[in-house]
């Protein structure tokens, strides 16, 4: 039961993580390179969101899991 | 007759590592090459340097895969040379241990013989424009160049960060490389099928040994040696995306890891651990503020104290969805 709740939890987390990874890349494909004219500024662009869904991403998991260290160590302390 | 081969190549590395990996058990074992384990009461000792059957593994699979495909012979040759350069840097660390930073700058040099027969061999190895979902070919130019360089020492690491407990390190990694078979097939790719069907084998005869209650470890000279494998094949048949969500789980580790130390440690330099052993045998989450992060962490966060067959368990199932994400992609790049 353990085993599948961990799944569902963090396989739910990856599969979120992997179509917004899809989103991104479709919109800096299908927008930023074809409204964006210089190379450098595409490159830019397209990095600086990459960066961006990465940064979401990591930061929203660290605070997933202080929120879960902070309600188990409140649990401890209340038993 | 072509499938017939395709099955040698799969075959013949798998019974070559089944068989010789016992034997090399026993023979580190009498030379006293063994490590704690440190997730068992007791710490039992546990044989080491499971690199070398792996890699002797590949070895037969390239040897027999240079003979019935011969007009990929660079394509093997480039791919040998890469996961030979990070065996051996792999031993190295396993024999006299490196400091971490330096481990990780030496694996970037892995990307040497994919640049050289890049541009050596322009009509046999194309690097550039990765596979992507409903988009096909991915238009990075720059930003390509400017990743490549991470494009091995990134699946290296984030596989030898991941091998913590036993048989964790075989069994994700033979799902990302059965969903590098498929997406391989899916495109017709026959490098990316022939190189996966080459350490298929070679995982499928080696995982027995290094499942629950493991027999042998993997050291960095594996792990490090498998992970370089995944990048390397990602290169050579346009698999960067695939591979990239085929390897989300190690990823995260790896991130959460990497912001806990604020950079590259080596894991004997660690001096609090993510998780704690309980006297029965089961792992808890460390609570302590100071506590490095890692996925492990945050699953017995989330499950609640656990054994470790549980957690390896888990790790397998999170990365079957990985994989099966990463063969959607390939499906419908």
């Amino acid at each position: 039961m353990k085993v599948l709740k961990v799944t569902l939890v963090i396989g739910g987390i990856i599969t979120a993580l992997w179509f917004s990874l899809i989103a991104v890349v479709i919109f800096v494909e299908r927008i930023v390179l074809v409204f964006i004219g210089t190379s450098v500024l595409r490159s830019i662009a397209g990095l600086s969101l990459y960066f961006l869904w990465l940064a979401l991403w990591f930061f929203t998991i660290k605070a997933f899991i202080n929120f879960l260290l902070k309600s188990t160590r409140d649990s401890k302390a209340l038993n | 007759m072509i499938n017939y081969i395709y099955l040698l190549i799969f075959v013949l590395p798998a019974i070559f590592t089944g068989i010789f990996t016992p034997y090399f058990i026993k023979l580190v074992r009498k030379k006293g090459i063994t490590r704690p384990d440190a997730h068992k009461p007791g710490n039992p000792q546990v044989a080491y340097l499971g690199g070398v059957p792996l890699f002797l593994g590949a070895t037969v699979g390239m040897l027999v895969a240079a003979v019935f495909f011969s007009e990929y012979w660079i394509e093997l040759l480039v791919h040998y040379v890469t996961i030979l350069i990070i065996f051996v840097i792999g031993l190295i660390d396993d024999l006299k241990v490196l400091k971490g930073e330096i481990k990780t700058i030496l694996t970037v040099l892995a990307i040497l013989p994919i640049g050289v027969g890049a541009l050596l061999f322009r009509d046999k190895i194309v690097l550039g424009r990765p596979w992507v979902p409903i988009i096909g070919r991915l238009r990075l130019t720059i930003a390509y160049w400017l990743l490549l360089p991470f494009a091995i020492a990134g699946p290296a690491n984030v596989v030898n960060m991941l091998d913590i407990f036993n048989g964790i390190m075989p069994s994700t990694t033979l799902l990302i490389f059965t969903a590098l078979l498929v997406s391989s097939t899916i495109h017709g790719s026959e490098t990316g099928i022939i190189l996966a069907l080459i350490w298929i084998g070679v995982l499928v005869g080696y995982i027995y040994y290094n499942m629950y209650p493991a027999q042998i470890f993997n050291g960095d000279s594996g792990s490090l040696m498998v992970g370089t494998a995944i990048g390397s094949i990602a290169l050579l048949s346009h698999m960067e995306f695939i591979v990239l969500v085929a390897l989300f789980p190690h990823l995260l580790n790896g991130m959460l890891i990497l912001a806990s130390f604020r950079g590259f440690r080596e894991h004997r330099e660690v001096k609090e651990r993510p998780t704690t052993v309980l006297s029965d045998g089961r792992l808890k989450a460390n609570l302590s503020p100071s506590a490095p992060t890692s996925l492990t962490r945050l699953i017995l966060l989330v499950g609640g104290d656990m054994r470790e067959y549980e957690i390896v368990l888990t790790y397998i199932l999170i990365e079957f969805v990985a994989s099966l994400l990463a063969v959607i992609t390939g499906g419908f790049s």
